[in-house]
């Protein structure tokens, strides 16, 4: 992360943002900036709301209160509720990332790997075949799938190798700010070391902002630099993650800290 | 007249865990406790078994929080109360003016040793290979050798991994350096490398802190302790 902060913007500043359903609170009153390289750790147990308030964070789900300002390339700080679709879309697409748990819901199965990664560089506009494809295997490359794996489908791939494949799907197109949620779910162990590794490395490298949900306190540790507990839509606790995991002062947070296996 | 060296300075800091699991149980580890450390001094925190000396460090980490007090900290020429300070703010005086050295090196699986050490000074900016060679320089003082440089150290003895500990803490020239133990299990021709490397940080102007309970490193690198007084009864 940039120390020089002072004179920075938050990539992105949510206030209030509420979202129930119907009498079912979803999340309430969330509160907080995000800024430039910055990764955020959302966690809490099933319910708790996290995937509520990363799908409004995402704009794939508007609030009922609140708004979330995002820092656009060109002017400044925009509501992003206050977008029209085709611009929200335009940000999906170019400025913002979402990885999704599992692979199947973030890839094309039915194209191949190269088009996979290919695809989102001609949906903001490139066209030549040559400059698309070496960019499809320096990503493949980066994510450590063999490049000569491009023209198999994602349907022949592990699911690791679906996973990494997603991730270079969505980074192809240089976005500033990554939506994850839980990205390495469903995967061995073995299989989430080399993907948590990656996923920082590139972090770390891109100067990416994310925002990431997770159960798992492990892959906080690991990647993110500051994180907020959710319980039953409400944020309980938020902080450094080393604060947050080593010295914890909510009650459900030291329930979720002392309630980790000890490998 | 001395206090324009100041580096540190600690008001009234209290610290009390709140037990949530255990019916609200209160544990009042440290209280009222206040002191400045200077530019060059190395500090020995001292005191019986559980009188708060491992707490009162990870406070000057602000990896516990303070309950009460204040803890400022010269970061950048300016003071900041880092007591209480936003995450960015925390985060940007580790990243400049306090480093730590903890007992135990928690570490990364598939990271390996070089890039271990290297990377706080690639967070603060440094290229990578300025920042390799420096690692490379510590490891090898260090005797850590050159074989184990690739390797991450997950299957390192645990001298082994606490040296890299030790020169992941070196890399960055931090004026505050905190240090846990950091003698603890190491042999003899080892202890004598951290504590020249110790002296030698003290001498060229870090204010040091730390935890020995190994009594010849204490005496050969502090300047002066701060005795912490048996727990009171909560």
């Amino acid at each position: 992360m940039s120390t020089q902060r002072d004179t920075e913007l938050p990539i992105l500043a949510v206030e209030g943002v509420s979202k129930s359903y119907g009498e079912q609170i979803g999340c309430a009153d969330i509160s907080f900036d995000l800024w430039p390289g910055e990764v955020l750790a959302i966690v809490g147990e099933s319910g708790s709301g996290k995937t509520t308030l990363l799908n409004c964070l995402s704009a794939q789900l508007l609030p009922d209160r609140g708004r979330a300002r995002y820092s656009m390339r060109a002017d400044g700080l925009r509501d992003i509720y206050d977008m029209t679709e085709a611009e929200r879309r335009f940000l999906m697409r170019t400025d913002w990332a979402f990885v999704h748990q599992n692979p199947r819901d973030g890839l094309r199965m039915t194209v191949s790997a190269g088009a996979n990664v290919g695809e989102r560089l001609m949906a903001i506009g490139q066209r030549h075949y040559g400059n698309i494809r070496a960019s499809a295997v320096d990503w493949l490359e980066k994510v450590e799938v063999d490049a000569g794996r491009i023209d198999h489908s994602p349907r022949t791939f592990s699911g690791g190798m679906q996973q990494r494949l997603q991730i270079a799907r969505n980074l192809v197109t240089g976005p500033r700010l990554v939506f994850m949620d839980e990205p390495t779910g469903g995967l061995d162990v073995s299989v989430q070391a080399r993907l948590l590794d990656l996923i920082r490395g590139l972090v770390t490298r891109l100067q990416l902002s994310v925002i990431i949900v997770t159960h798992d306190l492990a892959v906080a540790r690991l990647l993110a630099h500051r994180m907020m507990v959710m319980r039953n839509g409400h944020v309980v606790e938020e902080g450094l993650t080393d604060q947050v995991l080593d010295d914890p002062q909510h009650a459900y947070t030291q329930l979720l800290v002392s309630s980790v296996l000890q490998a | 007249m001395s206090e324009q060296r100041d580096m540190l300075r600690a008001e009234g800091l209290a610290k009390t865990f709140t037990l949530h699991l255990k019916d609200g149980l209160r544990l009042a580890v440290l209280k009222d406790m206040s002191f400045a450390v200077k530019s060059d001094e190395a500090i020995a925190l001292t005191g019986p078994s559980g009188s708060g000396k491992s707490t009162l460090m990870r406070m000057l980490y602000a990896n516990y929080r303070c309950s009460t007090g204040a803890l400022n900290v010269r970061h950048k020429g300016e003071w900041v109360n880092i007591a209480g300070a936003s995450a960015q703010i925390v985060t940007a005086v580790r990243q400049e003016t306090i480093g730590y050295v903890s007992q135990f090196l928690r570490v990364i699986p598939r990271v390996s040793t070089l890039q271990v050490v290297a990377e706080p000074l690639i967070e603060r900016g440094a290229c990578e290979q300025v920042a390799e060679r420096r690692a490379g320089d510590l490891l090898e003082r260090l005797n850590i050798p050159e074989t184990l440089w690739g390797l991450s150290p997950v299957t390192f003895s645990g001298g082994e991994q606490q040296r890299v500990n030790i020169a992941r803490g070196f890399a960055a020239p931090y004026p505050i350096l905190l240090l846990d133990e950091p003698t603890a299990s190491l042999d003899a021709k080892n202890r004598q490398v951290v504590i020249d490397m110790i002296v030698e940080a003290r001498d060229a102007g870090t204010a040091v802190i730390g935890i020995f309970h190994d009594a010849q490193a204490r005496d050969a690198v502090c300047t002066r302790e701060i005795k912490l007084p048996e727990r009171a009864a909560a």
